[in-house]
């Protein structure tokens, strides 16, 4: 694991720009005919994501207060869902495969907890640190620190190892002469499938985090 | 895209700003329609939600109307009935009594023509009795009475007929 100031991925960059793209076109698409009447297959698919996130987020979070938030929630789902599946696609990469990617938005993530846990308990926000009450908070004080700054690591690093090694066995089995684009159907495509699942089930899991944390910054 | 575990503030700054474009244009652009259409699609629901509400009400209303003038009707009909069956209980007394008086007339007048009858019958068996013992007499004595004997004979003849 390196870092460094200068080095800048072209291709990262336009693997996530092709995902913003993406996402923009494929939310607008099924957006742009939505009808108060009977909503066709592609408005059903995006109301259902809005109405199964939004009930998710209203059990624990004032909605009506944060309009905003649960736009939020389903952009980040739908670019995750894009994102990930974008490296199923012959030729390309998904940019949640590359850490800097799945980091930048867990930090993200983070520094939203913290404002809306600013914003609900002022500094008094910290004072979750010291729990539970009395002396046993204090040696619970690094503790609890470390697991707040675990939160945007455990985010970053199962999002990215998850889909990583997604792309790295679409990878072995192309290599094989298995994957779509290279010969043989069958191995390719049970693969296809069960990553494809994952890619869903890993963006659902990035999203309803991210709901749940911002929700326990704002109840401690 | 090598897969390595490089962290570049200057990758991790690009993807912020496309997110947070892409946040933008969604909310600008793709989330508004679909919004307002289910917000659009809530208040018709809710208009019809209202609106069969009020229907309900206004039916439970013409309900309690009509089961009160239901009510009414029975009352009416229920009253007309007790007066009809009063009526005809008066009347039935009315033409018992005019039947009962109208038989009593009527063995009344049967009794008056059976004593004339009667009467008549006695009168003509008496007559006819007189004769008969004048006769009698006349030939046990072997002759004739005198009119004056005969109309003695007669009155006291009729005189003990009419004692016994």
């Amino acid at each position: 694991m390196t870092f460094s100031l200068t080095g800048f991925d072209w291709h990262l960059a336009i693997y996530v720009w092709v995902s913003v793209v993406l996402t923009a076109l494929v939310a607008w698409s099924m957006t742009r005919r939505a009808t108060a009447g009977v909503p066709g297959l592609a408005q059903s698919l995006i109301e259902f994501v809005f109405e199964f996130i939004g009930d998710l987020a209203r059990s624990s979070l004032d909605l009506e207060r944060d309009p905003a938030f649960l736009e939020l929630l389903v952009m980040i789902f739908l670019f995750l869902v894009v994102a990930n599946f974008q490296g199923m696609i012959p030729f390309l990469h998904s940019p949640t495969s590359n850490l800097n990617v799945t980091a930048m938005m867990a930090i993200s993530v983070f520094f939203l907890m913290w404002y809306y846990g600013f914003r609900a308990h002022g500094v008094g926000y910290f004072r979750h640190w010291t729990h539970p009450e009395g002396p046993i908070g204090k040696v619970m004080l690094p503790i609890n620190i470390i697991e707040d700054l675990s939160k945007p690591l455990t985010l970053a690093f199962r999002l990215f190892g998850n889909i990583l090694v997604g792309e790295i066995f679409m990878g072995i089995i192309a290599g094989f002469g298995l994957y779509y684009y290279t010969g043989g159907f069958v191995a390719g495509f049970v693969w296809w499938g069960f990553t494809a699942f994952v890619n869903i089930v890993q963006a659902f899991i990035f999203m309803i985090l991210t709901l749940s944390y911002v929700a326990q910054s704002q109840s401690h | 895209m090598a897969y390595h575990i490089n962290i570049h503030p200057l990758d991790m700054l690009n993807t912020l700003i496309a997110v947070l474009l892409l946040f933008f244009v969604l909310r600008r652009v793709a989330f508004p329609p679909l919004l307002k259409a289910i917000r659009d699609r809530q208040a018709r629901i809710e208009g019809d939600i209202k609106a069969a509400e009020d229907i309900r009400l206004q039916a439970e209303d013409l309900k309690r109307d009509l089961d009160q003038q239901l009510k009414d009707v029975r009352q009416r009909a229920e009253a007309a009935m007790t007066r009809a069956l009063r009526d005809a209980e008066a009347e039935s007394s009315k033409i018992l009594d005019r039947a009962r008086q109208e038989s009593r007339r009527l063995v009344e007048e049967a009794h008056t023509e059976i004593q004339a009858e009667r009467d008549q019958v006695l009168a003509t068996v008496r007559t006819q009795a007189v004769e008969l013992a004048v006769t009698v007499a006349t030939k046990v004595l072997g002759q004739g009475l005198t009119d004056t004997q005969n109309e003695r004979l007669l009155e006291q003849f009729q005189a003990e007929a009419e004692q016994s």
